[in-house]
């Protein structure tokens, strides 16, 4: 290959990017060496080809990035204590209107409990023993149901805020 | 502004100064060809996607250290095939790419048909040239800007051309002349 063909090759990927003084000599070339018209007309031809292709993005993608840059809420300590506090104010509202002694109640469960326990699941009792005693047990399950309750509601609001 | 169209300078400028919605400008603006870019490289349209949101998400977190002076085109490209090759470094170790099907438009294609038969030739080059050739023909890249984005020399990036442009005219000739 001569250095004209060499300058044309090495060019001509740069070639719709050149103004009509750099085309000029290219142009001239090409005119006269069958090889390298050859050659550009082949990478005009994938010019056309690719100027019928258009590669789309799907739709959405703007909405995606913009949600994910977007900054999440955070739940702050105010909110947090006004909703266990709500929490619990729903569980005493439950046991009055319901007039459940929790404590009675709570307590024949755990006797039954107990004792069925004691029978089948030994070893497992043997743990409930170090349970220093129902009332223990009792709030343990009140705060029990207030935290899921506040998890449940936090989740829903971090949801709703998402 | 350009008509009444922002720069990109100018919607960097407005993201950094707490105008985040203004990012969405740059999303739809190169969204099409961070998407062909990683679609090139992946021949996947659901890792495409994802390749290039996390593109877009990378950015965003960067834009403080984007030089304002260059183009934001360039720059974006290589993270797109940055993490286009991440992605295809870790599926490669136990996800071998499967073999493209040959293109399969008949010779009176209709425009539609001749684009798809063409990106699925860009899809069968090996993964170099499917890059360089994407950055040229899908991101309008010249020659240079597609050897500082993949970090290779120009002259490489022309050979690399050269090859694209040789192998995906013996397909097209094989399959439609």
């Amino acid at each position: 290959m001569n250095k004209p063909c060499e300058n044309f090759l090495a060019a001509l990927p740069d070639y719709p990017w050149l103004g009509p003084r750099e085309r000029a000599p290219l142009d001239h070339h090409a005119a006269e060496c069958p090889r390298c018209r050859e050659q550009w007309r082949a990478a005009q031809l994938l010019d056309e080809l690719f100027a019928e292709v258009r590669v789309r993005a799907p739709a959405g993608l703007p909405d995606a990035v913009m949600s994910a840059i977007e900054p999440k809420p955070r739940v702050s300590a105010g909110w947090l204590a006004a909703m266990l506090a709500s929490a619990l104010a729903v569980e005493v509202a439950v046991a009055v209107a319901l007039r459940i002694n929790p404590v009675s109640w709570w307590g024949a469960a755990m006797s039954w409990g107990e004792q069925l326990g004691r029978e089948w699941f030994a070893p497992l009792m043997a743990a409930w023993d170090w349970v220093p005693s129902f009332d223990a047990t009792l709030w343990g399950g009140a705060l029990a149901v207030v935290a899921a309750f506040s998890w449940f509601t936090l989740n829903h609001w971090r949801t709703e805020h998402a | 502004m350009n008509g009444g169209r922002m720069t990109d300078e100018e919607i960097i400028q407005r993201v950094l100064q707490g105008d985040r919605a203004a990012y969405r400008l740059i999303v739809e603006q190169y969204q099409d060809v961070v998407f062909a870019c990683a679609l090139a490289v992946t021949r996947n349209d659901a890792d495409a996607k994802d390749i290039a949101q996390e593109a877009f998400l990378r950015l965003y977190r960067h834009l403080a250290q984007v030089d304002p002076r260059r183009p934001l085109k360039p720059y974006l490209m290589r993270i797109t095939v940055n993490c286009s090759r991440n992605l295809l470094a870790v599926r490669e170790n136990w996800e071998p790419l499967g073999e493209t099907p040959a293109p399969s438009a008949p010779s009176d294609a209709s425009a539609s048909e001749r684009a798809a038969a063409v990106r699925e030739l860009v899809q069968r080059l090996p993964q170099t040239l499917r890059e360089v050739c994407t950055l040229f023909y899908f991101a309008g890249h010249s020659c240079r800007e597609i050897a500082e984005i993949l970090r290779m020399s120009e002259p490489a990036v022309k050979v690399a051309l050269h090859r694209a442009r040789k192998k995906l005219l013996a397909g097209w000739r094989c399959a439609y002349e």
